[in-house]
């Protein structure tokens, strides 16, 4: 049997920038909300960096379902290696283009993030 | 349903922007908006106002005043008197939900566990309540799905978690 996953992606806005494409901040990240949610729900939600849409904005996606256990998870957490910062989940949606429209919509239209 | 918040920010540019991106149809801020006093003395008649106190003696004469809409008791069980004052009176019980996710001296599972009682309490006692981030910091402020789920922790269902977070707009 093939198991197809079904992901959800959640928007979030951060107070600092963050550069996701450094492997040690990631890491930081997802050590973060692991210690909130603990290692089985941290498995089953599977949260991953998907995208990097600008200096303090990106999208992560998780496993259906585990989309609450996530969006809890970032409102706790608020040290990403040396950095502080709040992460504020802006949307959630099935798809990336979806979110990748809403992001334009709010943040390209002359509202700076 | 119109979701609100309130915050104790020193800075509060680009606060409406931000408001529309978290979810919320308007932040209130501390100082313009709204009035967050510590004593009930010296509180101009005409504005809105909410007391923050850990004096459950203070916060009951508090809330006898016209210009006082909510009250936020910090580390103190509430006593039955004064929750049947603040139903009596129709005033809204803030939850202050920064100290949850930006706890500063005691732990979080304890902040949590006091923050569960006092809701429980004051449904028990059917006192409007409101949670609210009331945060100093833009790092400490919540997005409104956030804010549903942390309801949602420390024990409210749905309908009262949506009437949490609307509770201030009516209000102030």
């Amino acid at each position: 049997m093939i198991f197809r996953r079904k992901l959800r992606y959640v928007l979030v806005e951060s107070t600092s920038a963050l550069n996701l494409a450094d492997k040690a901040v990631e890491h930081s990240l997802k050590a973060g909300i692991r210690a909130f949610m603990g290692e089985a729900t941290y498995f089953r939600s599977n949260p991953r960096v998907a995208a990097q849409l600008s200096d303090n904005v990106f999208a992560i996606s998780c496993n259906r379902g585990c989309e609450r256990s996530v969006i809890l998870a970032l409102a706790f957490t608020k040290d990403i290696g040396p950095i502080r910062t709040g992460l504020f989940t802006i949307k959630t949606s099935g798809t990336m283009r979806s979110l990748k429209s809403h992001f334009e919509k709010l943040y390209e239209k002359g509202e700076s993030a | 349903m119109h979701y609100f918040d309130i915050v104790a920010l020193k800075d509060t540019a680009g606060l409406d922007a931000l408001a529309k991106r978290l979810g919320y149809k308007k932040i209130f801020s501390a100082g313009s908006d709204f009035t967050l006093a510590s004593e009930a003395k010296g509180i101009d008649p005409n504005c809105k106002a909410i007391v923050r106190s850990k004096n459950g003696e203070m916060l009951l004469r508090a809330i006898r005043e016209n210009a006082v809409v909510g009250v936020v008791i910090e580390d103190v069980k509430p006593s039955g008197k004064f929750l049947e004052g603040l139903r009596s009176h129709e005033k809204v019980l803030v939850i202050p939900a920064a100290p949850l996710m930006c706890p500063d001296l005691e732990s979080r599972a304890r902040s949590l566990h006091r923050a569960k009682e006092l809701l429980r309490s004051a449904i028990m006692s059917r006192v409007d309540v409101a949670l609210a981030t009331l945060a100093a910091d833009r790092a400490c402020m919540a997005s409104s799905a956030q804010m549903l789920e942390i309801a949602g922790l420390i024990g409210a269902n749905v309908t009262a978690a949506k009437a949490m977070l609307s509770a201030m707009g009516r209000l102030i």
